[in-house]
């Protein structure tokens, strides 16, 4: 996901079309929740969860063996976010001021220079108690986010995300790290920092028509996440074709890694929006591993298209190339129309030869997941307004091996199909309801869920809601089959005081083929 | 008959099944598109343009106020009493209103949540057709595109006035999300963000801030990894479709956990030595074998030291095999290598 602005050129306004607001208004940003959640991806290939983040679905998120250890409350709220708040909701983060700044037509424009920096974010802090049975766990969290400036009008810039997780009671018994126990253990620590952004950003330095980035910091743009240490130069737009070319390099961020030392990570890019509406970008990316048993230097090019045809449809083609070896090639067509009131996505997606032992980058699985064989994938996506309290989500997924006999206990071709109903409004205002399913099936493991999301939220300060999710997982471990079940109720309640401060509490029941879990959850945010 | 014994696979009726989806849904577009849906009543600038009457002819407040304001039924009277003589009363120009309101007043008119000065856009110059594009073709109000943020915001930007979001929009509900963010938005927002700012419901930028992304993508967990997802759910996922785990996780996710905790599966009689236990997945590691793993195990950090006068280069079942010069060694020879454990 790109924010273009935030870091980026592509919708840097002509000279003059600044910002007169004063910073303190500048602050038109979402909170972390609401934005419907995860599963973002670079590209819609990696955006569906095995479960679809919908309303339906708890947030359950408790005892992630994953980097993705609590952070911000995911999102995923009810649907009736999606544009269903009440017309008269108190405007959480409107400027005190609600005069609108209209500038007279032929104002002239406002220099940004003598402008105080505008620092945006959140402090949270959150407080998690799991047990089942004997066993338990406690475990705190703090996340800090900052943004200073604006990339599109502000010649300085900075990003900080980090994530602080304490174990309150340590390892515990043996029992409760058998159960509990995460990927945050395997540091061996009570208390560890994440460092996920750390980074200066300047525009213009010595006046040359170039941004600058060092520090932490992640470039999604790149065929492959870039997460590293290091430098990052951008040229401004260049011309009518709006030009422009970068370069990065530093060494790779692997935050569950022993070492990243002897690492490199470069690239370069270039892109242009030669015609109307029409985008390209070609790519090249060097990764320099020093691993165990032997080094990798892997380079990637990526070539890139983009056409948006009118207001509503957009296409987009990439291919992309690993070691001399063609990689991968994806078509994609989107339409949106109506703002929303209807929504379709269609996809072709095909690996082009097997991907085996490369640098992390290119290839993360492959240590544990093995080889990945030659596929192709069809996607649809559709969401469809049916009325102003009834939409309708449907997708499905075809994922083809090219070779059967390719399919393995850790590479399998499947079909994979959603559904979603969201109700809003229904009997009060501000009353939802959401349904859920989701079935995937392959010929060894078969994943298939649904659940029910009910929530109230009469105005944006109070928000409460209450559901339920199952899912079943049949799959193969070594011989024959095995089955599990997995039910969970959750619960939570949501207040936002003012336009800073939001708390939640919320209770998760869990119980599957192995154990039951109760979970209880708090946490505060302070926005600024 | 041969049609009723004809049995699809699972995939190919898969495929069949998304080519239905895509066979109705373009039915639906065309269907819709081709105006066989029709409402009780048009109304036709065109017509009106044919005979020479100007924008202000029917709206008459729009050089006046910022409220450009709709035409009420006698201003149409003033023709339309005699045009409308002889035609049934479904005809009649009163069938556009309901009491003094006018019907199509939905597509082009900006919301009540923009502040949108008329008078002060035409003071400035700007002829109708500037925003308004088209509008002396147009034969069905509800046919007029509605007024787009891409547009008002090209404009400002040509003439250098400020294009901020208070410009328009005097209050921004940070908890209302645009039109265009519900449903599978999700699922395709990171491919919409891709394409680059083209059209203003792309740019990211204008409600959220960098952090936001890596607060979703790298700190917030969904929602379906739950207890029994880290347990076993997850592995199953992944087998499924690494990708997805490729779009938050970073490569070193997997090893990291699995380096001190094996699968679920990798209990005291899992497989068989030598067939699918260790080597059967852990292929690419064959030269570490198990220590790849399990070197950090209780029973191999008890492993005693290498004796003095023993280095790692040599090879140890050269002589400690039963049989050899030396004492067979206390376990199994599962093939790993030595200097894994006796350090």
């Amino acid at each position: 996901m790109i924010f273009a602005g935030a870091w980026a050129c592509r919708s840097t306004p002509p000279p003059g079309a600044s910002d007169p607001k004063p910073p303190a208004d500048r602050a038109a940003v979402l909170e972390p929740d609401a934005q419907p959640a995860l599963v973002a991806a670079p590209d819609s290939a990696a955006v569906e969860g095995p479960v679809s983040a919908t309303t339906a679905e708890p947030e359950t998120r408790s005892g992630t063996e994953s980097s993705l250890e609590p952070g911000t409350e995911s999102v995923t709220e009810s649907a009736a976010a999606s544009g269903t708040e009440p017309a008269d909701a108190t405007p959480a983060l409107a400027p005190a001021d609600v005069t609108p700044a209209l500038a007279p037509l032929d104002a002239p424009p406002v220099a940004h220079e003598d402008e105080a920096l505008a620092i945006h974010g959140y402090l949270l802090g959150r407080w998690r108690l799991r047990r089942s049975g004997d066993a338990h766990d406690q475990d705190a969290y703090g996340v800090l986010a900052v943004d200073v400036g604006d990339a599109e009008s502000d010649r300085l810039t900075a990003h900080f995300l980090a994530r602080l997780s304490v174990d309150l009671d340590g390892q515990g018994d043996a029992e409760s790290q058998q159960v509990f126990g995460s990927l945050q253990d395997t540091y061996g620590d009570s208390a560890h920092l994440d460092l996920y952004e750390a980074s200066l950003g300047f525009d213009r330095p010595f006046d040359a028509p170039v941004r600058v980035r060092a520090g932490r910091q992640i470039d999604y743009a790149t065929p492959e996440f870039a997460h590293f240490d290091g430098l990052r130069v951008e040229s401004h737009p260049l011309g009518d074709a709006k030009i422009v070319a970068g370069a990065y390099g530093g060494v790779p961020v692997r935050l569950y890694d022993a070492t990243s030392i002897g690492d490199q990570i470069a690239g370069a890019w270039t892109e242009a929006q030669p015609w109307k509406g029409g985008r390209v970008r070609a790519d090249w990316m060097y990764v320099h591993q020093e691993a165990e048993t032997s080094d990798f230097n892997d380079d990637l090019v990526a070539l890139s298209l983009w056409q948006r045809v009118g207001t509503q449809l957009l296409l987009d083609a990439g291919y992309a190339r690993l070691e001399e070896e063609d990689r991968d090639v994806r078509l994609r067509a989107t339409w949106n129309e109506g703002d929303g009131d209807l929504l379709v996505q269609a996809s072709w997606y095909r690996l082009l030869n097997p991907q085996a032992d490369f640098a992390y980058e290119f290839d993360p699985f492959y240590a544990t997941l093995q080889q990945y064989e030659p596929f192709d994938e069809y996607r649809l996506l559709v969401s469809k307004a049916l009325s102003d309290d009834l939409r309708l989500d449907l997708g499905g997924n075809l994922r083809q091996l090219d070779e059967s006999e390719d399919e393995s206990r850790l590479n399998h071709g499947y079909e994979r199909a959603f559904a979603t109903l969201i109700l809003t409004d229904i009997g009060a205002r501000g009353l939802d309801f959401s349904l859920t399913g989701d079935t995937w099936d392959s010929d060894e493991q078969d994943i298939r869920t649904w659940g029910a999301d009910l929530t109230w939220s009469p105005n944006t300060t109070w928000r409460a809601s209450a559901g339920s999710s199952y899912a079943l997982y049949k799959f193969d471990v070594a011989q024959g089959l095995e089955r599990d079940d997995v039910r969970v109720w959750y619960m939570r309640v949501r207040r936002k005081v003012g336009t800073a401060w939001t708390f939640q509490i919320a209770y998760d029941y869990e119980d599957d083929d192995f154990d039951d879990y109760h979970q209880i959850r708090a946490e505060a945010t302070w926005r600024f | 008959m041969a049609i009723l014994r004809l049995r699809l696979d699972r995939r190919a009726a898969s495929a069949l099944a998304l080519g239905v989806i895509c066979v109705a849904l373009a039915g639906c577009v065309l269907f819709e598109g081709s105006g066989v849906i029709r409402r009780s009543y048009t109304f036709s600038h065109k017509v009106h343009a044919e005979q020479e009457l100007g924008c202000t002819d029917c709206h008459q407040a729009a050089e006046l106020a910022d409220e450009p304001g709709l035409p009420g039924v006698g201003a149409c009277r003033l023709c339309h009493a005699d045009l409308d003589a002889e035609k049934p009363p479904e005809r009649k120009v009163e069938s556009l209103f309901e009491g003094k309101q006018f019907r199509a007043t939905a597509r082009g008119a900006v919301g009540a949540a923009i502040v949108f000065p008329h008078l002060r856009h035409v003071e400035a110059g700007l002829e109708c057709s500037a925003c308004h594009a088209a509008v002396e073709g147009n034969e069905d109000t509800l046919e007029l595109p509605p007024a787009r943020m891409d547009g008002c915001m090209a404009c400002h930007a040509e003439r250098n006035v400020a294009n901020d979001c208070a410009t328009c929009h005097p209050t921004i509900l940070a908890d209302v999300k645009p039109a265009t963010h519900g449903g599978n938005w999700q699922r395709v927002h990171g491919s919409v963000c891709r394409a680059g700012a083209q059209s203003s419901v792309d740019r990211c930028e204008l409600c959220h801030k960098e952090t936001d992304c890596a607060a979703c993508h790298l700190t917030t967990p969904p929602q379906n990894h739950t207890n029994q997802w880290r347990r076993v759910g997850h592995g199953v996922a992944a087998q499924l479709d690494r990708d997805n785990c490729a779009t938050c996780h970073r490569p070193d996710t997997c090893s990291s956990c699995h380096a001190d905790t094996q699968p679920r599966n990798h209990t005291g009689n899992f497989g068989s030595p030598r067939n699918t236990h260790c080597l059967g997945c852990h292929q690419p590691l064959q030269n570490e074998g198990c220590s790849a793993c399990h070197s950090g195990t209780p029973s191999h950090a008890l492993a005693p030291p290498k004796p003095p006068g023993h280095s790692p280069a040599m090879n140890c079942r050269q002589c400690h095999v039963p049989g050899g010069t030396r004492p067979s060694m206390p376990h199994v020879d599962d093939g790993s290598n030595c200097n894994s454990c006796h350090l």
